[in-house]
């Protein structure tokens, strides 16, 4: 009885969710008449975005206009340069880059992909970012390398950015070797990052400046997740993929697996 | 003093062997071609499961995709989060990131981008030649590509090591 009301009241955070689907890594126009709005995870290197597709190709960031699907037209390229871009996230209202250097943010406006400002820093690897309009979060792989059996093994850094009124991100925060860190999520105060070795790490970044581990989940390894909503997290990786969710007293739990 | 002059010539010429030898005696990754037709008539929905690994993650409308290597698209039944179901999987060989647009499904497939109807079972269509081989294949640290020349209906889908450079290696290892 007491799972079925867990189940129950888990259902009622999904269809919560729903109400705030804007605030997440949406990936359409926030238009909320769009009801089939949908979710990437941070590594993606395609997204759709102001109600077309956005895609790094060839250290370029291109625009495809998807009004005829059947005649697809890029209709703007932006040159990305030295800078190396590896993946895209967005707010639902600019789009987020990131690189093994920066993260920078582009906006469309006046039928131009449109640079608006970075963060720079200097280090080599990963860099999944995401954001909710205030902060920005990034992982970053230091240090990766392949076993004997062929099993990757690495450490990275999670940075934490300011985005302030005039779209200026400014680093706050570098938290290092905190596992071997890939994509990552947020829901409210709660940071899912993903770890493909010891498993789901959660971040309490209630306060940036000292964000804290809450716990790690190791039955739930991963690459990449997206937050669908109320704290409904679904995670991806080599074992196949994980769900999470709080339960009344905000703990979170898998709740189930798929291989 | 003639005998030093010659010995310093071989030692020349035996240290610009050596270095030519370096060159020219790393791996080279030969690319492996599928022309777009061979491409479009793969791509198909089927009920069999093809399981983990998974990649790359898209959720729509209570459905999970996720894509695994080299073979496709999961989808995912994900109605009741606590029972996932297998609904179908798309073999479209090469697709990476996904994303869904009124009903059309859309993701990279090597080098082009290509918009799939959302069943899985018809090509709608694709733009050639939008990423770079040299990008979304990784090749062995200390490889070299070999460059050929590709058709316009070719896609590059992967690569074959060869040790040396075609004969080249052979002859300076000699």
């Amino acid at each position: 009885m007491e799972h079925v009301s867990s189940s129950a009241y888990k259902l009622f955070l999904i269809s919560l969710s729903c109400m705030f689907i804007n605030g997440c890594q949406t990936t359409e126009s926030s238009d909320s008449s769009d009801k089939h709005s949908g979710v990437s995870g941070s590594s993606a290197q395609l997204i759709l975005f102001d109600g077309a597709v956005y895609s790094l190709a060839s250290n370029k960031l291109v625009r495809v206009d998807i009004d005829d699907v059947t005649q697809p037209v890029i209709d703007n390229e932006q040159r990305l340069g030295s800078f190396e871009a590896q993946t895209l996230t967005t707010d639902g209202e600019q789009l987020y880059l990131g690189s093994p250097g920066e993260v920078r943010i582009y906006d469309y406006a006046d039928g131009q992909i449109r640079f608006i400002d970075s963060a720079v820093r200097d280090i080599p690897g990963d860099d999944p970012v995401i954001t909710d309009g205030e902060y920005a979060y990034s992982t970053v792989i230091t240090l990766e390398s392949e076993t004997e059996d062929g099993t990757k093994i690495g450490q990275g850094d999670l940075y934490v950015y300011e985005i302030d009124s005039a779209n200026n991100i400014t680093e706050l925060a570098f938290y290092p070797r905190l596992g071997y860190l890939k994509g990552l999520a947020l829901w409210d105060k709660t940071l899912m990052v993903c770890d493909p070795l010891d498993g789901l790490m959660q971040l309490d970044v209630t306060d940036p400046l000292t964000v804290s581990t809450v716990s790690t989940f190791a039955d739930a390894p991963c690459n990449d997740l997206v937050h669908l909503g109320g704290g409904h997290f679904v995670t991806v990786g080599e074992e196949g993929i994980f769900q999470l969710m709080p339960d009344a007293d905000g703990a979170f739990s898998v709740v189930s697996g798929f291989n | 003093m003639l005998k030093y002059l010659c010995f310093k010539r071989q030692f020349k010429l035996t240290v610009v062997l050596s270095s030519l030898l370096l060159v020219a005696c790393h791996d080279v990754a030969k690319p492996i071609t599928k022309t777009r037709a061979e491409l479009k008539s793969e791509i198909g929905a089927s009920s069999v499961k093809q399981g983990a690994p998974y990649s790359q993650i898209y959720s729509y409308d209570q459905k999970i995709i996720v894509s695994v290597k080299d073979k496709g698209l999961e989808v995912v039944d994900n109605t009741d989060p606590l029972n996932p179901v297998h609904e179908e999987f798309i073999n479209l060989p090469g697709a990476k990131d996904v994303v869904i647009h009124e009903g059309t499904l859309i993701t990279q497939q090597y080098s082009d981008m290509v918009f799939v109807s959302i069943d899985g079972k018809t090509e709608i269509s694709r733009i050639n030649n939008m990423y770079d081989y040299k990008d979304y294949l990784v090749i062995p640290d200390g490889a070299e590509w070999y460059n050929i020349e590709l058709g316009d209906d070719e896609v590059v889908i992967g690569f074959t090591l060869e040790e040396g450079d075609h004969g080249t290696c052979f002859f300076f290892c000699l």
